[in-house]
């Protein structure tokens, strides 16, 4: 059954039609989610209440078909959330005489499971490539989110925007080269 | 064809969107061209590296899923404009109005009796009271009056017409404008309303912040109303007892009233204020809530803030071995204010004593976690703290690149230099390569 469909079914009173909706993108989600936050836990609760703040706004999905970009969206609006509210309360180490790359590292370590082999270095790069999705223009940036987190052809995604597949791989191209570009510019930094 | 156009393609080429004839050409491109092949290399490993970023957590789908269904029920659909609206009917709009008026006037008339969990009518909306943030275990939140039924709060919504019993956790809530419940171990409340909470025994802190978005505690028929202000309050057989730690507490009884300015702590029962009582420290009167505290973000605000009170309080207070208690009781948690107030050292006036006792009580309670702030202070002026984050990290770790930490204290400053490269090499080592039974095996 589509997503369409199932939104349908939901918005017709059928409450047990979300929990299909749930058990299909919530893995997607977590990862999406727990990519940025770096916590499981924080991650599960973010995607839980992306989902409760979805099924209370499926009236005003305009487009059924579109659950999962939308769902997206709302879980990428309260992650920022999140991370501006833990921000605020993060201590200022600055003013304790503590440098940046001393609250780089202190926030790896506290974060982080402390795996002393290759996967510390590849943990580091998908830091570099989140902070670096993270800059790129809101466009691309759309393009690329999406396109790997519902797995879709350039032509479904195509139709998805609406816009030409050809658009699709170039916004991709694009998008790809900027990481690239970003990524070295942010290790560059550390 | 230029690498122009292979470079375009290259996406389309990772994601298998070429054809068939023209991934073809590519590939014999690559393999000519050193450039391109060494671009397209970097392209997929970002692309590798962005695949992992998307994977789904399919151990997280199960309970999720049973989370949000579990919220469903209590969630309601949300109303459509109103044009739409003219299109369903006027009976799902009476029906609401009918269902708000009905709950209004159950929600009134239990409001003088606060002793017992209202029960909402059938259908009602649930009104949210607060959020659980943290818990030291799962403790029993149950509608209505069924406190058998035991669960770990999985939704984290706490609605009016709950009931918690604490058991022997403690839990911190956050209503949604932000003030902050803390309920101790042996407690046991009831959300009467959106904003009211009835103590029916046990203890808990709490804070209410800004205008406009006070907090009540109802205990022994008396209203503790807590409007930017923190309280702690602990319902006993004598009393209840109300300690007042910032901002002013207003008191309501059953015809009497008081305020409680900060710092004061009294005892009331239904009938009054009872007695006065001394204080021996807030930091030691309400250190039940470190249990709580230890359990958020290494770089929590609060924890950092009661660190620091902790610490600065060993200094000047007789009874210093209770703060020194409690700081070492926090275990790791204490480690990155400790730390941090060591790195501050630029003051050329501050109590190298201090800075020792600071060192001695990180020493001996980090965890790995903290290393890399050792290795940082490993360049200490004092010879003393120098030793201490030595022994702090051979104590985790294990290793030590000087023998004996005590040669920390006398050793020439190029000898330390050396020890101290050797520690940055090792951490950074340590997380690139496998360790083989304490050996450094380097991956070909």
């Amino acid at each position: 059954m589509t997503d369409a469909e199932l939104v349908r079914q939901v918005r017709n009173g059928q409450a047990s039609a979300y929990e299909i909706l749930v058990r299909r993108w919530s893995g997607r989600l977590v990862g999406y989610v727990h990519a940025r936050v770096r916590a499981k836990d924080v991650a599960e609760d973010i995607a839980q209440d992306s989902f409760l703040k979805a099924y209370r706004g499926l009236p005003h999905l305009a487009d059924p078909g579109k659950f999962g970009a939308w769902l997206l969206s709302i879980a990428h609006r309260s992650t920022l959330d999140w991370l501006k509210a833990r921000a605020r309360s993060e201590v200022s180490l600055e003013s304790m005489s503590v440098g940046k790359e001393s609250e780089r590292q202190l926030d790896r370590w506290y974060s982080t499971e402390q795996a002393p082999d290759e996967v510390c270095m590849r943990q580091e790069q998908r830091e570099l490539i989140v902070e670096s999705i993270d800059q790129l223009p809101e466009t691309l940036r759309q393009t690329l989110v999406l396109y790997y987190y519902q797995d879709l052809t350039y032509q479904e995604l195509a139709e998805q925007l609406g816009v030409s597949s050809a658009t699709v791989n170039a916004r991709l191209t694009k998008a790809r080269r900027m990481l690239r570009e970003l990524t070295d510019r942010f290790r560059s930094a550390r | 064809m230029s690498c122009e156009r292979f470079v375009d393609q290259m996406s389309a080429w990772i994601d298998g969107e070429l054809l068939a004839s023209e991934s073809r050409e590519l590939e014999h491109h690559l393999a000519e061209c050193e450039s391109c092949a060494e671009l397209a290399k970097t392209l997929q490993g970002l692309h590798a590296r962005t695949v992992e970023l998307f994977e789904p957590v399919d151990d997280s789908v199960e309970l999720v899923t049973e989370r949000v269904m579990n919220q469903i029920p209590l969630q309601k659909l949300d109303t459509v404009p109103s044009q739409q609206r003219a299109a369903h009917g006027w009976l799902p709009w009476f029906l609401s109005v009918a269902t708000a008026a009905i709950l209004g006037f159950v929600l009134a008339s239990i409001r003088d009796e606060p002793a017992s969990a209202p029960v909402l009518p059938v259908g009602s909306e649930a009104i949210r009271f607060a959020d659980f943030r943290v818990s030291t275990g799962p403790v029993a939140v149950a509608p209505g009056d069924d406190v058998d039924a035991f669960r770990t709060p999985d939704g984290t919504a706490i609605d009016v017409g709950t009931i918690m019993w604490t058991g022997p956790y403690k839990s911190e809530l956050m209503t949604p404008s932000g003030a902050i419940i803390r309920l101790d171990s042996g407690t046991r409340v009831s959300v009467a309303s959106a904003n009211e909470l009835v103590l029916e025994e046990g203890r808990l802190w709490c804070r209410s912040v800004g205008a406009g978005s006070p907090l009540a505690v109802t205990s022994r028929g008396t209203k503790v109303h807590v409007d930017n202000a923190t309280c702690d309050i602990q319902s006993g057989d004598g009393g209840v007892e109300l300690l007042s730690l910032d901002g002013d507490v207003q008191l309501q009884g059953q015809g009497w009233e008081s305020k409680v300015a900060s710092g004061r702590k009294v005892r009331f029962t239904r009938d009054g204020l009872v007695d006065e009582m001394g204080i021996s420290n807030p930091l030691i009167e309400t250190r039940w809530i470190h249990e709580l505290l230890i359990r958020k973000h290494a770089a929590d605000a609060e924890l950092k803030e009661r660190v620091e009170q902790l610490w600065a309080s060993i200094g000047f207070s007789k009874v210093r071995y209770l703060f020194e208690e409690e700081l070492r009781a926090m275990g790791p948690s204490c480690v990155l204010p400790l730390t941090s107030f060591l790195a501050s050292h630029e003051d050329k006036h501050q109590n190298d004593h201090r800075r020792v006792h600071a060192a001695t009580i990180v020493a001996d309670v980090c965890d790995y976690s903290a290393v890399p702030r050792l290795i940082d202070l490993l360049d200490d002026r004092d010879p003393e703290v120098r030793r201490q984050m030595a022994r702090g990290l051979s104590r985790v770790t294990g290793r030590s690149m000087s023998g004996d930490p005590q040669r920390w204290k006398t050793a020439s400053q190029d000898q330390r230099t050396g020890w101290v490269e050797k520690w940055r090499e090792w951490l950074e080592q340590s997380r690139r390569f496998p360790m083989d039974n304490g050996a450094l095996k380097k991956r070909v």
